[in-house]
């Protein structure tokens, strides 16, 4: 059966009246996480998990794909009308966005924004459709020896590609790589780094890392920077129905902002920023009006819009085919499927098709479903911006606490919340990247597992890495990433 | 290179990390590992990530060490913020959730800046309360109620 057909498939399941409900609760959670800065879309589903256990595994992925496309578009809202990114990989639309809104010019950043992310979300998810088996094919000759040469280079990637230095992002990786080995070895029964505690027997919960980093950690920064906590919400100025003109500008940077950010995306090469800056450079570029950029140019804000949702479609195909997370979100999606008992990867798309396609079909539902969601009711959104922050985060924390202390009814779970939440502070006060250390944690025991059975498949010898082609070209391009930052750096500002 | 062109919150950190990779390298000494798993055993990963730890802990520090103070950030905010999270710890199971949390609330906003502490209580009894009883009765987790009224 081809991909199209499985396709077909999977819509049949997702059109039924619940699964369409999920796809949309996740599309207006996400939404609404996404508008609300501080508060991400990695952060949510990992406060979702324990509540989700109660769930079929269809309705979550349902509800936690459209969470996480849900997410990019409401973050764009965010960057456009307040100065500060809902996300990380809006950071270049809060610059060129919030221009077009100062210069009375918001309704078009919006419009351009939705529909961008609606044309990228599509074509990306259209792309997942079917590279998703291709590299399912492929994956089904890989061993554990190769599956450790992607860990390493998913290591690598993300740790050299996020952050200032790279020296940044491999300590941060070694503190999530550290926070996984708490606890009792698998394989040998061995304790590791419990220091007496009897709670961290059983290891850290994801729910703890993930709230204290990104939630209260984010909560902590904000508090101790004043010029953070002064914003002020622009008007949306201009009509939403773009201009002849508007449109004309903005189609190419649309298609071009896909071709970057669903590749960036599906190779293990550091999730949604770095297309968004890419595509931002390329646009002025190739601009006839260069000098628009930094102003309100909407190109600036239409090509890098496309491509972070790009790239989330793109998060998809080594998570779905590989069980290979490149994002912080798509750790903790991985360890969702893992709570189901579900090992993503090709295994996933043989057991459990009907759950892929269902889900990806809902993908392009929640897709639709956004584009209604955002454009004509923005102004309902745009409510939520007016929140002062200190109840906002005040709120943040409250839920944080909650959720956390109900994983394991435990007020051990929030001593441990306090220091995670300590570590993301600072590791924010001296611009840490947060992902490499949530990518450590989930993927440090996985693939201390396959280099384990790599060498004892081998009977010892170390040789294997190098000598089966497809690790080695994995190990290769794992080194070159490490290295590339030092010899050469995309400029940014 | 005088003292007080250093940044030293910096240099401390990375001091921090290399201590880290260090408490980490005690415990990777601290495990016999058995033969048959000589080639990776349990204290393979913990020797790696020791020293990936102490060697970034050596870089910021160096970094630390050579390069002039970083702007100011402010301590009040996040240290009232931190101390509503650790009394939490302490007065969520006998004080119950709704207090506990409306507490944690109040503190969060008032390290965040606002002064309105009458009309943050009302919101974070308000807040916790609806939660505790959303996810209580709605969602059947089950929340402390407190142990020390009943």
């Amino acid at each position: 059966m081809n991909a199209l057909e499985q396709l077909l498939q999977g819509f049949a399941g997702a059109i039924t009246l619940e699964n369409l409900g999920w796809s949309l609760l996740g599309v207006t959670l996400g939404t609404f996480i996404g508008i609300l800065p501080g508060i991400g879309p990695a952060l949510t589903i990992a406060l979702l998990l324990p509540i989700t256990g109660y769930l079929e595994p269809t309705s979550a992925f349902i509800m936690f794909g459209g969470l996480y496309y849900g997410a990019m578009y409401g973050s764009s809202t965010t960057s456009i009308l307040l100065n500060t990114p809902g996300e990380s990989g809006s950071i270049i639309t809060a610059i060129e966005g919030n221009m077009m809104a100062r210069s009375g010019r918001g309704a078009p950043a919006l419009a351009t924004a939705a529909i961008g992310s609606f044309v990228a979300g599509t074509i990306g998810t259209l792309l997942l459709t079917f590279f998703a088996p291709v590299v399912v094919k492929l994956a089904i000759a890989f061993g554990p020896a190769e599956y450790f040469a992607l860990m390493i280079l998913a290591f690598t990637t993300a740790s050299a590609m996020l952050g200032s230095h790279v020296y940044k992002g491999l300590t941060s990786l070694a503190l999530g790589i550290a926070l996984g080995l708490i606890g009792i070895d698998e394989l040998t029964g061995q304790v590791r780094l419990v220091f007496g505690y009897a709670q961290l027997l059983d290891g850290i919960d994801l729910v703890v890392v993930a709230v204290g980093l990104f939630a209260v950690g984010e909560c902590l920064y904000v508090a101790s920077r004043k010029e953070l906590r002064e914003v002020t919400v622009e008007a949306v100025g201009g009509s939403l129905w773009m201009t002849r003109e508007d449109w004309r500008r903005s189609w190419k940077p649309w298609l071009r902002g896909t071709a970057l950010g669903f590749p960036f995306g599906a190779l293990p090469a550091g999730g949604t920023e770095i297309p968004t800056f890419l595509s931002y450079f390329f646009e002025k570029k190739l601009s006839r009006r260069p000098e628009e950029f930094g102003k309100g140019a909407i190109e600036g804000v239409a090509g890098p819009e496309a491509a972070n949702n790009a790239a989330v479609a793109g998060v998809l195909v080594p998570l779905l085919s590989l069980g290979l997370p490149t994002s912080a979100t798509a750790a903790i999606l991985l360890v969702a499927f893992q709570q189901y008992g579900l090992q993503p990867g090709p295994q996933l798309f043989v057991n459990s098709g009907p759950l892929v396609w269902t889900l990806i079909a809902s993908l392009f539902i929640g897709n639709a479903m956004l584009l209604v969601l955002n454009l004509p009711l923005v102004g309902l959104w745009v409510k939520l911006l007016r929140i002062p922050q200190p109840l906002l985060y005040g709120g943040i924390l409250v839920f944080s606490t909650l959720g956390v202390y109900s994983v394991n009814r435990s007020t051990f779970d929030l001593g441990l919340l306090f220091i995670t939440g300590l570590m993301g502070y600072l590791m924010r006060r001296f611009d840490f990247p947060v992902a490499p250390c949530i990518i450590g944690l989930i993927l440090g025991p996985l693939a201390e597992q396959n280099l384990r059975r790599a060498l004892s498949i081998s009977q010892g010898d170390w040789s294997v890495f190098i000598t089966h082609p497809i690790s080695l070209v994995l190990l290769i391009l794992s080194v070159i990433m490490l290295l590339l930052p030092v010899f050469w750096k995309p400029r940014t500002a | 290179m005088t003292s007080s062109s250093r940044n030293w919150p910096e240099l401390l950190l990375g001091l921090g990390i290399i201590a880290l990779g260090l408490v980490m390298a005690r415990e990777a000494m601290g495990i016999n590992v058995s033969p048959i798993y000589a080639k990776v055993g349990p204290a393979a990963f913990l020797w790696f990530a020791a020293g990936l730890l102490a060697l970034c802990g050596a870089l910021v520090a160096w970094h630390g060490h050579a390069s002039p103070p970083a702007a100011g950030h402010e301590l009040y905010g996040p240290a009232v913020i931190m101390a509503g999270l650790l009394l939490s710890v302490f007065t969520l199971e006998p004080f119950g959730f709704i207090p506990a949390a409306a507490v944690l609330f109040l503190l969060t906003a008032h390290g965040l800046g606002s002064r309105s502490w009458m009309r943050d209580l009302l919101i974070g009894v308000v807040l916790s309360a609806v939660a505790y009883v959303l996810f209580s009765k709605g969602l059947g987790l089950r929340l402390p109620a407190g142990t020390l009224f009943t």
